[in-house]
């Protein structure tokens, strides 16, 4: 189970998609995360200034604010920096990953992913070490 | 009220194809004049094409105005830019519009291609007010022409343009993949699903729906078709459409008009042609026999 440190949620989804968002959401908390998730990206980088979640899940193409844009403010923020982010875009290109992981994305996946590869990867992103504090 | 008048200077993608076997398409890359009457001239990308625009420009006697929108920084949009001489000219003023990057704003990436180990001359010597305007997925206003913008299939930030003015809608959507290359198994039929997990690795996030409805019956679609489909299954990944994808959106949105663009380096004039016979015979066979035909340098289209 994961560890939620006081916090309103684990994972925060930030994707256009309503159904999407919804499908992801209800996928992490089968797996034992709290999952919230926004539609609006405007609105993203406050919500995770103000709830601090361990990752966020980031789409690329986004109508507000795009994902690559979003990862630079949460990885360039100090307050932020080691909030994990996770890439989960239909764009597949590899210049765009390479981007991404240039940002500091921890990982980046592609739509549709299969359901186990994403619970895995943040598995590892939030294995804890030692009292709470996680591995970079 | 006078036509919207378009005009192509640039039509190739990827890199200029001088030469006897392009002469009748041309071989300049992405550069359109694009003129809404009694507004501010608007150009669209600056591949090598602009450059002879720019000649024209220069032989007109009043300052020039003119908005610059680019879609994507590839070399194919933008090389055209420190050839472009109105730039240099005090007096005249430009609006430029495009993506910033997340690491690097509109300005500075266009002042790259001019550092001087690519260029020798600085885009601090260009002498006309040149401003730069950051845009995204948004919609605002230039003069009376309303400008909409949707992020499009290709690598990095690519934006397709709608440009609504009097009624008429002109979209640009140069450098365009299909979304669902790696999909399509999971289009058909779904099959019986009971657990969330297969729900999620079953659905399609299907961004094309959004883009059909920003393309929704616009009078002109002009629409990267830069492949045949027997190469595009080589190239998936290459951020272009094989110009059935064209075709198929062109069906979907209900447009007026398809002009097929970005065409191949590869390709001959009589593979170009080649590609507009095929597509009017597709448009055919769906049953909707609208005006399709190749971009061409120098052609001028009006709406």
């Amino acid at each position: 189970m994961k560890q939620s440190l006081g916090r309103p949620y684990d994972v925060l989804i930030v994707e256009d998609n309503h159904e999407q968002a919804n499908l992801t959401k209800l996928l992490l908390e089968r797996h034992g995360y709290r999952a919230h998730y926004l539609t609006d990206s405007s609105r993203a980088f406050e919500q995770v200034l103000e709830d601090r979640p361990l990752v966020v899940i980031l789409d690329l193409m986004m109508p507000q604010v795009d994902g690559l844009h979003l990862c630079q403010q949460i990885k360039s923020n100090p307050q932020t920096a080691n909030t994990r982010v996770v890439i989960y875009s239909g764009k597949i290109y590899d210049s765009d990953r390479r981007k991404a992981l240039q940002l500091g994305a921890d990982a980046f996946f592609v739509k549709p992913t299969r359901a186990a590869q994403l619970i895995k990867k943040l598995n590892e992103l939030l294995a804890p070490v030692g009292n709470g504090a996680y591995s970079h | 009220m006078a036509p919207i008048r378009i005009k192509f200077w640039g039509v190739r993608g990827s890199i200029p194809t001088p030469g006897p076997r392009t002469v009748g398409f041309g071989g300049n890359t992405s550069c359109l004049e694009v003129q809404f009457p009694g507004q501010p001239l608007f150009i669209l990308d600056a591949g090598s094409g602009i450059r002879e625009l720019g000649k024209v420009l220069l032989g007109r006697d009043e300052p020039i105005h003119a908005c610059i929108f680019i879609s994507h920084f590839h070399w194919d949009h933008i090389q055209g830019l420190p050839f472009f001489k109105p730039a240099f000219k005090p007096g005249n003023r430009f609006d430029v519009f495009g993506c910033n990057e997340p690491n690097m704003k509109l300005h500075e990436i266009i002042s790259w291609q001019m550092n001087p180990t690519y260029f020798p001359v600085a885009i601090e010597d260009m002498r006309a007010e040149v401003a730069f305007h950051a845009i995204g997925q948004q919609s605002f206003r230039v003069g009376e022409v309303q400008v909409c913008t949707h992020f499009l299939n290709h690598p990095g930030y690519t934006l397709g343009y709608k440009f609504v003015f009097n009624g008429k809608s002109l979209i640009y959507m140069c450098d365009n993949e299909p979304f669902l290359q790696y999909t399509h198994g999971h289009t058909g039929d779904k099959p019986t699903i009971d657990s969330v997990e297969e729900l999620f690795e079953s659905f399609v996030d299907n961004k094309e729906e959004a883009l059909l409805h920003f393309i929704d019956q616009a009078d002109l679609l002009i629409h990267d078709a830069q492949y045949f489909p027997e190469e595009y299954k080589q190239r998936i990944t290459w951020g272009h459409s094989p110009y059935t994808y064209a075709v198929e959106l062109a069906v979907k949105a209900r447009v007026k008009q398809l002009i097929l663009f970005h065409h191949d380096p590869d390709h001959d004039d009589a593979t170009v042609e080649r590609k507009v016979y095929e597509s009017r015979q597709l448009l055919k066979e769906h049953g909707y026999e609208i005006p399709c035909s190749a971009a061409r340098e120098q052609e001028i289209v009006e709406l």
